[in-house]
């Protein structure tokens, strides 16, 4: 029978549960039908049990004797020393699998070590969220050294990844590259056995972008022993990892790996420990489906029929406040409004700060709700309408906006920005996005101009932002910051609008 | 010479002219050596058929880089970008990992980088490229990439 993620998840997890080890803790979260699911970063909290584990998994890890198998610095070791890479492949094509198994070789020996039998590795989702994420960054954790910090590294915790290494762009071109070669870095150049020497050929093949791209330079741009042959050392490492392995099973969805037996009959023939100390062996073709190793990434199966209802019903209530502006409560909908009455305009020196008082508990719920993972909206396109459509969404909307100057202007729009200036980057948690007004906006002939609307998702923002808050007021403050048009060489003008309304919407 | 800039530079232009001699790249009318301080220039032509590989769906850039070596300071990146019509377009970027000094002992041991081609770019046959290297943080002072050469598949 072939095996595919379709069928491994309709089929439930049992098949997991029996090729998979008896020892290892996940069975016992797998028997009762469900492998843990390996979430965001951004979307746990710094006590989070998942964050906590890993915590004190590495914690223990660091401190075991460096003669067992069973260590941080031995595990790092299968990776590389100080000189070279050991037994890891880059620039070939087992780069993926193998990779795969060394993730799955920590997430099984910190539910041993923690008794956290649902854990699960976090994924650092840096299309996502741009900076070093938080819990890596603080050298203490409730006054003692915080075992996930680093000191050598070079990015800061103020430093943002760009666009051009993990942004929306690159991630489309990754999930566009096919086959598998292109995809996932090609075989090593004359590869004509199964020989184990062919596994760390270190860059015999091509790189994809995948590989070339995000993977090199955040290992690079991270620094410090993130950036060399030691980098396992570093526990941001596996997290960072953890995001290439999720992008691998986003692409499997609608890709198939490659089926030549140079490929998936490799054996990675004692690269890894099991977590009583014995080897782990797994050949490549036992590594394809996350759920058969005992974690998932949530990506639910490509669904058979049409739109789902989801997706229909979120599309009327949308359509509904497109077509009735001023709509504050319908089936599905809830409106806050905050005037603008006395025409506070934004400037470049000093941004328009709005605040809009919302129900609380709607804010909480567009906070909280599960994340989706940047690349989704690539997937299978049911798939992702239906993930898309799922739980509560907030929406923007800037209505009846004054401008001056705006040919030489961008408008660029945050939330709860306690630092904003005209150098807080787009790559900023805080940022919204950006709008342009387009055509004459200043009036003429006695008759005073139309004025525009924007509508902004405040959706991935309000997660950022407030996802990982303790404590929530209701309250958020949409700010509204002219820069100039690097296009042009006038100042930027400025912006008032005449409300701002922030929408709930639920299918 | 007792400040460690001038150490640095002169470090820096000895090993760049070890890169850049005779034995190590072929006599080239354009560099085949990228600094932040300007790019290197490559042609890539059509790989013959042998060499294609898996094929892919659109064409691809195969970049072959025999040495490099990182900044002083912090990483820096490559922009690979074509040049046509006295226009350039970028195709993509890549990264070195791990952020230190390799060169490759012969051609085969080269590092390569696929990235792909817009069809429309392709269309010409051969096309020139120019690799960049730019820096994430600081100044990018001392990092060097040498091409080897430039397929298309």
């Amino acid at each position: 029978m072939a095996v595919s993620r379709r069928n491994v998840l309709l089929q439930g997890c049992a098949f997991g549960a029996g090729v998979i080890a008896t020892q290892i803790p996940s069975v016992v979260a797998l028997a009762q039908g469900q492998p843990p699911q390996r979430r965001s970063l951004g979307d746990l909290q710094l006590n989070d049990p998942i964050v906590q584990a890993w915590r004190d998994g590495v914690a223990q890890l660091k401190q075991a004797p460096a003669k067992g198998p069973i260590s941080w610095a031995n595990f790092a070791a299968i990776h590389g020393n100080a000189n070279a890479f050991n037994l890891c492949p880059h620039g070939n094509w087992y780069f993926l699998p193998w990779h795969r198994a060394f993730l799955l070789m920590y997430e099984r020996t910190v539910r041993q070590l923690t008794g956290h039998t649902d854990f699960a590795l976090p994924y650092w989702d840096w299309t996502a969220d741009r900076q070093l994420p938080a819990a890596f960054t603080q050298p203490t954790w409730n006054g003692k050294p915080n075992p996930l910090y680093e000191s050598q590294r070079s990015m800061s915790p103020t430093d943002s990844l760009p666009d051009e290494i993990v942004g929306q762009g690159v991630i489309a071109t990754i999930l566009g590259e096919t086959p598998y070669e292109t995809f996932g870095t090609s075989r090593p150049s004359g590869q004509d056995s199964l020989d184990q020497s062919w596994i760390n050929c270190q860059n015999c093949g091509v790189s994809g972008t995948l590989e070339a791209t995000p993977h090199n330079n955040v290992h690079n741009i991270v620094g410090g022993l993130m950036g060399g042959t030691q980098s396992a050392l570093d526990p941001i490492f596996m997290m960072h990892h953890c995001n290439i392995d999720r992008i691998w099973a986003v692409w499997n969805i609608n890709n198939p790996n490659s089926n030549d037996p140079l490929w998936t009959d490799m054996t990675f023939q004692n690269n890894f420990y099991n977590p009583d100390g014995s080897f782990y062996s797994p050949r490549v073709s036992d590594t394809y489906i996350p759920e058969t190793l005992g974690y998932t990434y949530g990506l639910a199966p490509p669904p058979a029929a049409a739109v789902a209802p989801t997706v229909l019903a979120l599309g009327d209530k949308i359509k509904t406040l497109y077509a009735t502006p001023n709509v504050s409560s319908a089936a599905g909908i809830k409106t806050f409004t905050a005037p603008n009455a006395q025409q506070a305009t934004a400037t470049a020196a000093k941004p328009l700060d709005i605040a809009v008082e919302v129900d609380r508990d709607l804010l909480l719920a567009v906070a909280r709700r599960p994340p989706t993972g940047s690349g989704s909206e690539l997937l299978d396109f049911n798939v992702a309408r239906e993930q898309a459509a799922s739980g509560t969404r907030a929406l923007a909307f800037i209505r009846d906006v004054a401008v001056t100057q705006h040919k030489n202007t961008l408008y660029r729009v945050f939330i709860d920005c306690d630092y904003l200036s005209q150098g807080t980057p787009i790559s900023d948690p805080h940022y919204i996005g950006t709008f342009g007004i387009f055509g004459d906006h200043e009036g003429h002939g006695g008759k005073p101009a139309a004025r525009p609307s924007i509508v902004l998702d405040l959706t991935r923002a309000i997660k950022r932002v407030y996802g990982t808050a303790t404590e929530l007021t209701g309250r958020i403050r949409i700010q509204i910051l002219p820069v100039p048009n690097k296009s042009t060489a006038g100042p930027p003008g400025t912006a008032a609008p005449g409300r701002i309304e922030v929408a709930f919407v639920s299918a | 010479m007792g400040n460690r800039r001038s150490c640095l530079v002169g470090a820096a232009c000895g090993w760049m002219v070890a890169l850049m001699s005779p034995s190590s790249v072929a006599a080239q009318d354009s560099p085949r050596v990228a600094t932040v301080a300007g790019p290197a220039a490559v042609t890539a032509t059509a790989a013959p058929r042998a060499d294609q590989g898996v094929a892919s769906q659109s064409p691809r850039v195969i970049i072959r880089v025999t040495a490099f070596r990182p900044p002083h300071d912090g990483a820096v990146q490559a922009v690979v970008k074509v040049q046509k019509d006295g226009e350039e377009q970028e195709i993509g970027r890549f990264g070195i990992f791990p952020n230190a000094e390799f060169k490759a002992a012969d051609p085969s041991k080269a590092q390569r980088f696929g990235l792909p081609l817009p069809k429309e770019l392709a269309s010409g046959g051969a096309v020139k490229l120019n690799v960049y290297l730019v820096p994430f943080k600081g100044d990018g002072s001392g990092a060097l990439l040498e091409i080897g050469g430039a397929d298309i598949r």
